[in-house]
């Protein structure tokens, strides 16, 4: 499921155009029957964002920016560039909503969305006031468009796939879910770099070696650790790469397909 | 909830540090994601003097519930039996870890130390010391060879000098969930988990150990460290190669033999004048073998493969 | 007059290994004050008779946390027996792999040992206990759960030099064993990169690491502290000021003598190491100073000697140099803490200075001196801190380990830069009989190894671990040891759960498990009462 929420203050001009952007899109999708989707009006609470987006796959924030750019600038941002932890303070308030990525991440770990991307229109005016400036209203308009867009393709992507899994830091994240599917009761899976896709291949015996598929919390998800492998695929270890992952009978495996920079053919024991 | 009790005997902390580094599931993880108590621990525990021993009595007395008795370091036993040398919280620490083995539900052995001895009990050892429930090969140890916790298990070892944290948070995990009885040990009563491949499985010098190309002096980056360094990944059971060591390398990777530290011999021929970083030959070829080889067929093995080798095994290929 | 209450507290926890002490109170002051190390290993027996490189081996395992300074000694200490030259990529290598060990160390140290006191109920009244509970508290804190965390990136790139951390060989006489590569360089360099801008800069400083090293006395701190909000809400500001509400800067104080052996060979001027060069090659000094006379000297391993009079051996009543030893403990350890012996450890003295402090406070103090060479790291923060607040306390002691995160970071990056990767990080020595002599600092202090090899095998092998020196007991002329000077004073205010004492003896970071000193008898004879049979 992904969650899209917009942030700001909708007094201060500009300010809400984060606030403007889900307003429109809930207008759009009333009728259009996307259940997968959740939009949510944050407002200037900024510790929301970390409770509406606990248990999405992916999260869209929205807000606006004064970064000294052109009025109107739409800059796509993944998560990871904006996350930051909270500086300590005595007030909830400056408690925004990239403290509350960064919380969110580490109270709800796997439960939080991994796939993060925050659009910010850099706002001309943030005075008192109701209206957007003409160009930050193009920009909202566009924003919409971008955003639709993206569910058109997930929607696209979903129906062809049964499964995603992500990738992160050089490590696989399987759920509960598909650990039980598929690799209920092995402790270690080769990972082999196959026809292009990633082939992860439950292993049986304990001495046929493999990586250990590690329990991660207590619900029972998996981490499957293969920084090497995916270091040699020179996979960006701070990206996080959200995969379709596919069972294939023929292999014996699950396949992932992932944008494989600079194919190997090498196989990790 | 679990509650879990980590103490020290003779050791070094080294099991501890790496324990330190743990990820996903980090030590706080366990604690707050798998409801994992830490009743005391050496490096991490709040209460001194009288506390402490208060918390140990009561775990003793059962006021307080032990799941879990983790034990770092070997037993000391010196002077003649007696464990004075080792003493905490006012009485040798042996005694509080016959006493504790009993009323814990299970009991972890962590390090080469807790498990064989290691180190401390070379010869002519010193300290007296000894494993849980192995003095090097032979079984019985401290706690004797029948011993079994409350849960009915013998001491789960786990090896290694040090463990490698994720082999120590994965068997904490699966005993504090419950699924302990899910675990298989084998002889050593080692999780096969980790311990049923060799330290050689995922070696990216594997190449050379295949075609017969030596490391033949130190930091050169291509060769196998099997010929003539002494590296014992072929003999050696455990994950190292590939669980890797602080998610970056492995001993062998990076150039050093492996000593072989999560086999009962560790540190092997007592470290005897001539045995340190050197392959063991008799005639040019090696005392020690892969499991499973004999002396002719190592030397079919090693003629073909030097026959067969090309050119590039030769030349560095791990490029600056 | 008043009582005086005996308080025998054992063990302090949380400095690795079991230390016990015993205090005297007298109207809840501590009048007298001693320290008793339990365990007995016996590494230096074992070593006996083995293979000349087994200490790389065995020593690294001596001790977990700082495994890399004991191989920087074992290494150095065959080097310097062998005569051998050390490739200049070889000895940036050694360093970098004891600056990770010891910087990985700093936060870990801090939060997860040091700061945990902080929460104790007797600070229940501090203005700062909500802050502390929120930040600190084990496993729950905020900046605990970081700080413990973020220690285990540095190590990482101990593995990329050694396979793993802690207890790798990988340094050997002639070098190290590894030969890295560009990619583990630059990884290197992202790792340290993490650490700074995730832990040392927001959270640590509340500022650049340029902007701390600007602080050159006590006023220039004090002041930063309250230059900017962010200074102000460090966890250094934070640990400071919550430090002298809770009185931790008025007791601790100490010996008021201090060493250092210096580490840090440097590359070019090393790389035919010899015992007797060594303080003219080092980046960080070596040192002892004198703070009645304020007095700055040369240390060097000449002047080291042992004195067991309250210790648990039967040897020569004169204070001996470690290696002219031979090490014979008593069986039956009883302990008489009225003139007799009463502890494994041994004095261990300056054949002139008599007890001595070592640790990260000693190493910043001497670095205050001006008795170094020009191109030797300095820094005059702490002695002038030392200087305007009177002396050493525990507030002072954990600062000076802590400030230290500045020089090893750059001289962190300093090893980085300097590699030259196509030249060789190893030359094959050729093994031969001799004396050597390694040292270095350990994250907790002085640590050094004498090695003496004889036909092909070793025959003595020594080890002067930083809690050797300060965790001794009296001298035979009845001077207490380091940490039993500076438990004297000590307010004590709940004997049920004297905190106090375990701050100062945490200020020191002790470390029993190296306290390595054990039976060296001659005979197989005198061996064989220690096994069982």
């Amino acid at each position: 499921m992904i969650a899209i929420i917009g942030c700001g203050n909708t007094n201060r001009s500009d300010d809400g155009v984060g606030i403007q952007v889900v307003k429109s899109l809930a207008a759009i999708l009333a009728d259009s029957k996307m259940p997968e989707v959740k939009l949510f009006d944050s407002g200037t609470a900024g510790i929301e964002v970390m409770f509406q987006a606990r248990g999405m796959q992916q999260l869209i924030v929205i807000d606006a920016c004064i970064s000294n750019s052109e009025i109107g600038c739409i800059f796509e941002v993944p998560g990871e560039e904006l996350i930051v932890e909270k500086e300590p303070s005595f007030n909830l308030h400056d408690f925004r909503w990239q403290h509350a990525l960064f919380a969110g991440r580490k109270i709800y770990k796997d439960d939080f969305p991994k796939d993060i991307t925050v659009y910010l229109i850099e706002a001309g005016n943030v005075d008192f006031g109701l209206e957007l400036s003409p160009q930050v209203q193009k920009s909202m308009q566009r924003v919409v468009e971008i955003i639709l867009a993206k569910l058109r393709d997930k929607k696209h992507t979903n129906a062809t796939t049964n499964n995603s899994i992500s990738i992160k830091k050089g490590k696989i994240y399987l759920s509960q879910e598909i650990y039980n599917k598929y690799f209920a009761g092995s402790n270690s899976a080769a990972l082999i770099d196959w026809q292009g896709q990633l082939l992860l291949m439950p292993v049986v015996s304990e001495a046929q070696g493999g990586l250990l598929i590690k329990v991660i919390n207590s619900r029972g998800d998996r981490v499957v650790d293969a920084v090497d492998v995916l270091r040699r695929l020179q996979l960006s270890e701070d990206a996080c790469y959200d995969c379709a992952a596919q069972w294939s009978t023929e292999m014996a495996g699950l396949l992932l397909s992932i944008p494989i920079a600079k194919p190997s053919g090498s196989v990790n024991a | 909830m679990a509650n879990l009790l980590w103490l020290q005997g003779g050791a070094c902390s080294g099991n501890t540090m790496s324990f330190l580094n743990a990820e996903e599931p980090s030590a706080c993880d366990l604690v707050t994601d798998f409801g994992i108590n830490i009743l005391w621990h050496p490096s991490l525990g709040v209460e001194l003097g009288d506390n402490l021993k208060e918390l140990l009595n009561d775990c003793l007395s059962g006021k307080t519930k032990l799941d879990i008795f983790v034990f770092e370091g070997s037993v000391v036993n010196a002077p003649n039996g007696t464990g004075q040398w080792n003493r905490f919280a006012g009485r040798p620490m042996k005694d509080w870890v016959a006493e504790l083995s009993n009323v814990a539900d299970f009991v972890v052995a962590i390090g080469d130390c807790a498990t064989y001895g290691g180190i401390p009990a070379m010869a002519p050892n010193p300290s007296e010391s000894t494993g849980l429930q192995f003095l090097k090969r032979n079984h019985g140890g401290f706690l004797g060879k029948d011993f079994k916790s409350k849960a009915g298990l013998p001491v789960i070892n786990i090896p290694g000098c040090p463990a490698h944290p994720d082999w120590v948070t994965q068997i904490l995990v699966a005993v504090a969930t419950g699924r302990a009885g899910d675990l298989s040990l084998d002889q050593f009563q080692r999780p096969k988990t980790f311990f049923q491949s060799f330290t050689q499985t995922g070696c990216t010098r594997n190449i050379h150990f295949a075609y017969k190309v030596s490391t033949t002096e130190f930091g050169q980056r291509n060769g196998c460290l099997f010929y003539d360094l002494g590296c014992r990944g072929p003999m050696t059971h455990s994950p190292c190669n590939r669980i890797l060591w602080n998610r970056q390398s492995s001993k062998t990777r990076a150039g050093m033999p492996c000593l072989g530290c999560t086999e009962p011999e560790f540190p092997f021929f007592d470290l005897a004048p001539g045995t340190v970083f050197k392959t063991q030959t008799v005639m040019g070829v090696p005392k020690e073998m892969p499991p499973g080889l004999d002396k002719m067929r190592y030397i079919k093995l090693t003629a073909a493969a030097k026959a067969a080798s090309p050119a590039w095994a030769e030349e560095d290929m791990f490029v600056i | 007059m008043s009582k005086v209450e005996t308080l025998d507290i054992s063990p302090v926890g949380r400095v690795e290994g079991d230390l016990d002490v015993r205090v005297d109170i007298e109207d809840g002051i501590v009048t007298n004050a001693w320290t008793q190390a339990e365990l007995f290993r016996g590494f230096e027996i074992i070593l006996k008779g083995k293979d000349p490189q087994a200490g790389l081996v065995v020593t690294p395992r001596a001790c977990g946390i700082c495994g890399a300074s004991h191989l920087t000694c074992a290494a150095w200490a065959l080097d310097t027996a062998w005569q051998t030259e050390v490739p200049r990529n070889a000895i940036l290598a050694r360093n970098l792999g004891q600056l990770v060990e010891t910087i990985q160390s700093l936060p870990r140290h801090h939060y997860g040992l040091f700061m945990i006191d902080m929460i104790n109920k007797n600070y229940k009244h501090s203005k700062y206990y909500e802050m502390a509970v929120e930040r600190w508290a084990p496993f729950t804190g905020k900046n605990y759960e970081i700080g413990v965390t973020i220690s285990g990136r540095p190590v990482e790139i101990y593995a990329l030099l050694g396979g793993q951390w802690p207890h790798s060989s990988f340094m050997v006489p002639g070098g190290v064993m590894c030969s890295p590569t560009l990619t583990d360089i630059t990884r290197a360099w992202s790792i340290m990169e993490h650490f700074r801008k995730n832990w040392l800069e927001p959270i640590w400083l509340g500022c650049s690491l340029e902007r701390y090293e600007e602080i050159r006395t006590y006023e220039d701190f004090l002041n930063w502290m309250e230059e900017k909000e962010e200074h102000a809400n460090s966890d250094l500001a934070m640990y400071w000021k919550m430090c002298c509400d809770i009185g931790l800067d008025k007791y601790g104080q100490g010996l008021g003598k201090y060493v250092t052996w210096g580490y840090m060979p440097h590359e070019d001027k090393y790389q035919k190491p010899t015992i007797d060069t060594r303080n003219q090659s080092i980046w960080m000094p070596s040192g002892v100073y004198d703070a009645k006379t304020d007095r700055h000297q040369l240390m060097s391993q000449g002047f080291a000697r042992e004195d067991v009079a309250h210790a648990w051996y039967e040897e020569s009543n004169k204070p001996t140099h470690p290696f002219d030893r031979t090490t014979n403990p008593i069986a039956n350890n009883k302990t008489d803490f009225d003139g007799g012996k009463y502890t494994w450890a041994t004095a261990v003295l300056h054949a002139q200075e008599g007890h001595l402090e070592a640790g990260p406070l000693a190493r910043q103090l001497v670095y205050g001196g001006k008795h170094m060479e020009g191109w030797q790291y300095s820094d005059p923060l702490v002695l002038d801190m030392y200087k305007k607040m009177g002396g050493a306390s525990v507030a002072l002691r954990h600062f000076a380990r802590m400030h230290e995160v500045k020089a090893v970071y750059r001289k962190i990056e300093h090893c980085l830069r300097e590699f030259r990767l196509s030249e060789p990080f190893y030359k094959k020595p050729v093994e031969k009989d001799g004396r050597g002599w390694g040292a270095t600092e350990a994250a907790r202090g002085a640590l050094c190894h004498w090695v003496e090899v004889e036909g092909g095998k070793i025959k003595n092998y020594q080890i002067i671990a930083p809690t050797t020196w300060n965790v001794g007991p009296r001298s035979a002329q009845g001077e207490r040891g380091p940490i039993e000077e500076a438990l004297i004073g000590i307010p004590i205010k709940d004997s049920r759960d004297p905190v106090e004492v375990g701050h100062v003896a945490r200020s020191f970071d002790s470390c029993l498990v190296c306290t390595v000193h054990a039976h060296d008898a001659k005979t197989g004879q005198e061996l064989a009462r220690f096994r069982t049979t």
